[in-house]
């Protein structure tokens, strides 16, 4: 989001001189990704492989780059090759495939995910709709366009119904200055502030109450009325919705969003060094009335490109109190009440040319060793932000999906960096135009081992009834990646990952292979290949 | 009769502090797992005790007849009834043997078959494994009462879904290993109410705990503890909970801390299938987990 804005206001100055029609324009790409994983899944002989679509389409509407609108239509999104509901009487004779995805769920043909405008004022910009989101590094707000990462596949990918504006607070000023003066030539400073509001939930499924009441027994909560019998939370079914179920301003959730970067490019350092350094924060206020929630997510990220050195950084941490996570806390007055204190943070840099880059990245989020205690201290990086292509997004994405079960899907990790941190060197080397072969290395270690997803081990800082591991390290892992670019809009991949994961993972429980060592720890070896051929529009 | 644990969303837990096990910060180390690992309070149980060796009532052989009954079975957690679930029953109350009689519920949930009231019999509930649905659930030990109509008419039993049992080792801190069982039940006085501050007690009947197996009580929100925070005991609730307990037969005890004694209130015996949940209560004065209703016993009306 914030990149596009960029884009938007530094072409402020140019739409005068813009033709006065309008422009079709049209981003995207059709895509098809192989998938081969070895000895990962119980029960799993041979190689298990699958093959999945996707189709995006991203158009555009110009006039004269002062107004714009935005669309993004999916199809076949994540269907996976074949007819895999039985459309045809006999398999065999299979011909009209379905659009089934790998959860085995039959998908949507086509989706229409986003759809915004944006047009400028004389001192801003606007954009409004449900629009992509997109801060930094990705590790909290990710747009999940395009193919981005070293490894790995955009999966998910933020989405917000959003008003924001934008401006260049001192460019106004500048501009004023130097109408008034022409002969001041005040400089201008590349700085974007932006605010906006996010409508998050309207109007939510799950009825908040907050207390319990049961009509099957003498119930002393006068809050409770006859035949009352609920959780602290109850699902409803929104055909039961009155006509006026928007008209609740207590369980609406939104958020408030401020936004502070400086952007500067071609910047001179001394005397002969030129480069590029953006700076900024994201601040996001989220509230609803009827849980009490009001949390702050503060997420500030730094990039600097001078010469051949390259640096990137994004920490955040979210804090404040909230009745709304159904995982209640240790008071017994207020069994709801949560104070989240969450970190994560990613920190990358190295050499960079135009043959080599050679990157070291280290990243951390913070876990939660008691989840159903006042502080609530876990949550994964954005899933989006690609470490690997198995421990993280194959192995703890299953970890935490198999322990929490559908009763708790907010909890998995998907794919998401989880309760740890990590190193992540790698290199990339461009032997001719057009290609680039990776390689990369990454071991990752527990943060709060919690029992159940990441597995005790004497001499941690946390107390279990178990201590069942020995290793120190939860895993680690090799990737390798081929990048082709054919007839400038065909993208070929090929991408291998090796993993090793010790006995601090859940494996045996959980429906994947493991294996046993003399000292009956058990762990798992896992091998996958991955394709992607991609037509770029 | 069937009494029924109430856990109101096993989300919604909390941990209310209370002794732990391991006083020890910063983790490591295992106790040995003897009688004093798994009974150590010192305080004083609740609830009324003074049934312990007194005569508990003779069932009356009369009133041992077959009904018909017409279950339903449902969800143990959300209370939503179990669709095409396999219902099979034990008469002698044994589940190692194959079963008496099987039932297939219909949409609704509901079954029927004939038990015999007031005896011992035990049930267990499933679904196919690729449905991904219900882990095996079991209930031994269940005595319906006397009934002149001739059936017991809408009685639920339980199935516990595949959901319920991975969230409760996962909210406590624990990887259930489902070669093992899981038991969790309901610790009751000589009224059949709730006792506060027992503890619990598995062994082989000649005082060996299994090599696996940890206990866990519920709080004040009657909801397991998690890890970091075990109670030492249940509160006024009775919940209790264990994970990991190998397959075989144990001897499940319920001890209480009279002051200046830890003292036997009751048990029960219980053969652990692998993989299964087993729901089962134990009842202060009573050594086999069976607790006949009044409308059994002699000189009932």
């Amino acid at each position: 989001m914030l990149g596009a804005l960029w884009l938007a206001l530094s072409a402020a100055s140019a739409h005068a001189d813009a033709p006065d029609n309008w422009k079709f324009s049209l981003d995207g790409y059709y895509r098809v990704r192989g998938h081969a994983f070895w000895d990962l899944y119980e029960g799993q002989a041979d190689a298990g492989t699958y093959m999945t679509h996707r189709v995006r389409l991203q158009p555009q509407l110009n006039f004269e780059d002062r107004a714009k609108f935005f669309m993004q239509v999916d199809a076949l999104d994540g269907a996976v090759f074949g007819d895999n509901m039985s459309q045809a009487s006999t398999a065999l004779f299979a011909g009209s495939p379905s659009e089934t995805g790998i959860d085995g769920v039959e998908g949507d043909v086509i989706s229409v995910p986003r759809a915004w405008m944006e047009f400028k004022v004389p001192v801003g910009l606007f954009r409004v709709g449900r629009q992509s989101s997109q801060w930094g590094m990705g590790l909290l707000a990710n747009n999940g366009d395009g193919f981005d990462d070293s490894f790995g596949e955009n999966k998910f990918g933020s989405t917000y119904d959003r008003i924001i504006f934008a401006t260049r607070p001192i460019t106004v000023a500048t501009t004023v200055a130097n109408m008034v003066n022409p002969a001041t030539k005040v400089r201008d400073i590349p700085l974007i502030t932006a605010f906006g509001v996010d409508r998050l939930v309207e109007d939510p499924l799950i009825q908040y109450y907050g207390y319990t009441c049961d009509s099957g027994e003498t119930d002393d909560d006068a809050r409770c009325a006859a035949g009352d019998d609920h959780s602290y939370t109850s699902d409803r079914d929104p055909q039961y919705r009155p006509d006026t179920w928007w008209v609740d301003t207590q369980d609406d959730v939104y958020e408030m969003v401020y936004v502070l970067i400086y952007r500067g490019e071609d910047l001179k350092f001394g005397k002969s060094l030129v480069g590029d350094l953006t700076a900024g924060v994201y601040i996001v206020n989220r509230v609803q009335a009827e849980t009490d929630s009001d949390v702050v997510i503060l997420d500030a990220y730094v990039k600097e490109e001078i010469a051949n050195t390259y640096f990137e950084a994004e920490v955040l941490t979210i804090q404040g109190g909230t009745r709304a996570i159904t995982l209640a806390s240790g008071n017994a007055e207020d069994p709801l009440g949560k104070e989240a204190a969450i970190w994560g943070y990613v920190l990358r840099g190295g050499y960079q040319d135009q043959r080599w880059s050679l990157l070291m990245e280290h990243g951390y989020a913070s876990g939660d060793e008691t989840p159903t205690d006042e502080n609530f201290t876990g949550r994964p990086l954005h899933p989006d932000h690609n470490v690997g292509l198995l421990f993280y997004e194959e192995i703890m994405s299953r970890i935490t999906a198999e322990t929490w079960g559908d009763g708790a899907k907010g909890l998995w990790s998907n794919g998401g960096v989880y309760n740890s941190r990590y190193i992540f060197p790698n290199v990339r080397f461009r032997p001719l135009p057009n290609w680039e072969l990776s390689g990369a290395w990454m071991m990752a270690w527990p943060d709060k081992p919690d029992g159940a997803r990441i597995l005790c081990a004497e001499g941690d800082e946390v107390e279990c009834p178990v201590y069942s591991a020995t290793s120190d390290y939860l895993a680690w892992e090799a990737d390798f990646a081929i990048k082709h670019r054919w007839a400038d809009h065909v993208n070929v991949t090929v991408e291998g990952g090796y993993a090793h994961v010790t006995d601090r993972i859940p494996l045996k429980n959980n429906g994947l292979q493991y294996e046993t060592d003399e000292n009956g720890a058990t762990y798992g070896n896992y091998f996958t290949l991955q394709t992607r051929v991609a037509y770029e529009f | 009769m069937i009494q029924r644990m109430s856990l109101p969303f096993l989300l919604l837990v909390a941990c209310d502090g209370g002794g732990t096990k391991d006083t020890d910060t910063g983790g490591g180390g295992e106790a040995a797992r003897t009688f004093d690992y798994f009974v150590f309070t010192n305080e004083v149980y609740t609830g009324d005790s003074t049934c312990i060796g007194s005569d508990m009532g003779t069932v009356d052989p009369a009133k041992q007849v077959s009904v018909t009954f017409n279950g339903e079975v449902h969800d143990f957690q959300t209370e939503n009834e179990v669709s095409e679930a396999t219902v099979q029953f034990w008469l002698a109350d044994d589940i190692s043997g194959a079963a008496d009689a099987e039932h297939t519920a219909d949409a609704d949930g509901k079954f029927s078959t004939t038990v015999p009231t007031c005896t011992p019999i035990a049930y267990g509930t499933f679904t196919p494994p690729e449905w991904e649905e219900t882990v095996d659930t079991y209930e031994v030990h269940q005595v319906y009462g006397y009934v002149e109509t001739g059936s017991i008419d809408g009685e639920w039993v339980n199935s516990v879904s595949q959901s319920t049992s991975k969230i409760i080792p996962s909210v406590i801190g624990i990887e259930w290993d489902n070669t093992t069982g899981i038991i969790a039940g309901t610790a009751f006085d000589c009224t059949e109410t709730e006792i506060g501050n027992a503890q619990i007690f598995i062994h082989d009947g000649n005082g060996t705990p299994p090599a696996t197996g940890e206990i866990f009580f519920f709080d004040d929100n009657n909801l397991p503890t998690s890890h970091d925070k075990l109670t030492a005991t249940n509160p006024e609730n009775g919940l209790w909970v264990a994970v990991n307990v190998p397959v075989g037969t144990w001897q499940v005890e319920m001890w209480g801390w009279s002051g200046t004694e830890h003292v036997l209130l009751g048990s029960t015996v219980l053969n652990i299938l692998s993989g299964s949940v087993n729901i089962s209560n134990i009842y202060t004065g009573h050594d086999d987990g069976i607790a006949y209703p009044d409308s059994c016993l002699m000189g009932a009306m």
